[in-house]
Parts: structure tokens; sequence; C-alpha cells
């Protein structure tokens, strides 16, 4: 089993639905420098299928997800 | 647990502005909420957002709440399972939303102008929402090649 990387930042969209976990991670990820990671924690099960989506749209990393129950785990690393 | 598959798009990067259009109509709270939510995911992904807003959606953004909780006829029945739902689901007031949207994508409002008239919408309610005002060929024109293109 591959590591967990090792988040730079965190997005909580927790107890939101979409588009939102979506647009808050657009956010974040245009604030940071090229090359950091961010994690995005989120219960909103559309949010599999978007995240990776949202990846392959922007270009960005998609590096993988963890679940612990509802709660899901993303990380994404800048290009 | 975590996979570490890399995924990376070169489609993205070899066409970054691909475009959405929304025209919308509708100004129940219902219909609003997916024109707003569909602008915010597009943005969000790179669509450069072009949103034409005419009849009862304009007068809705412009002269009223947006964010009271109305939906057409058919859905009358319904009302009130849609205000819980809202709530329970945190979704945000629907001019912020719209405001996100444009805070991260190219995300450009529209007034009809013939919607103006036949509301009595003024310039400045107009601007309020929308970014200029403008016909049907003009929004036509901006829209062009759009991959995206909705009437909502």
């Amino acid at each position: 089993m591959a590591p967990r990387p090792r988040p730079d930042e965190t997005v909580d969209a927790l107890g939101y639905m979409c588009p939102v976990p979506i647009v808050m991670l657009a956010e974040r990820v245009r604030e940071v420098e090229g090359g950091k990671v961010v994690e995005l924690l989120a219960d909103d099960p559309a949010a599999k299928e978007d995240v990776p989506a949202w990846c392959r749209r922007t270009g960005n990393d998609y590096l993988g997800m963890g679940a612990d129950g509802d709660r899901l785990t993303f990380w994404i690393k800048k290009a | 647990m975590a996979t570490a598959q890399v995924t990376r798009s070169r489609e993205a990067v070899d066409h970054p502005a691909r475009k959405m259009a929304l025209f919308a109509h509708s100004g129940t709270y219902d219909h609003l909420y997916q024109t707003v939510a569909l602008a915010a995911s597009g943005a969000a992904m790179g669509f450069e957002v072009h949103i034409f807003l005419s009849f009862w959606a304009l007068r809705r953004l412009a002269k009223e709440d947006a964010d009271r909780v109305d939906v057409p006829a058919y859905a009358a029945a319904r009302r009130e399972e849609l205000e819980r739902g809202r709530k329970e689901a945190r979704l945000p007031p629907l001019r912020k939303m719209l405001e996100d949207a444009k805070s991260i994508g190219p995300v450009t409002v529209y007034a009809c102008s013939t919607s103006m008239k036949l509301f009595g919408v003024t310039e400045a309610e107009a601007r309020k929402v929308a970014d200029e005002v403008l016909g049907t060929a003009a929004f036509l024109d901006r829209a062009q090649g759009a991959e995206v293109f909705l009437f909502i």
C-alpha cells in the first residue's frame, strides 16, 4: 500500500455538498505554489468522481484518495 | 487507503479556455441554484463561463431576494422539503456562490436588455448582478464555440 502523501495545506469541506468542495479546493490550490500538496476533506460522495475530474481538467496531479467510512480524504499536487 | 497513481491531462494544458454558456430563464430558486452551481463548478474547472440572465432569472436576481425558496407549480407540494434540505446541506447563498465563482475563474454575467424593459429593471439594478447589458445576438457571439450550452 502506498504511503499517505504529506500535505502542505488542508481544505476542510466536511458537511458541504457539490459544488462547494470543488470551489473550496480550486480557491486553495490557486493560492499555493506549484509542487505543493493540498489535502481535501469531504463527505459529499460526489467528490470521489468530482475531484479526479477537476484534476484532469485543470492539469493538477491527483495523488489519490483515502476513506474512513463516509469521510474522504483526497491529495492533490499543484502542477 | 491512499493510492499513488498520478494522472495528468494534456487536454487541460492544450485547451485552456473552453467555454460554458448558460441561458438562465427561470427565476425560481431550484432553477437558479442549478445555474449558479454549474457556473461555480465550471469556473473551478477552468471553463470560461458566460451567463445570460433573461426574463424571470434576471427579474429575480436584480429585484428580489435570491435565496427565498420557491419552486415551479409542478413542485409546489415539495417546496418545504427543499427549504429544509437546503439548510441541512449547508448550501451557500446564491449571490455568494456566484461571487466565489467569479473570484476563481472568468465568469461573465449578462443582463438581457429586453427583459430589463419588460420588468422595469433599471441599469443600476441590473449592474448589481450583471457585468454587461446585452442582446441575444451578442450573447450568441460571446458563446460561440461553447462545449456546454444550457437553457435553464
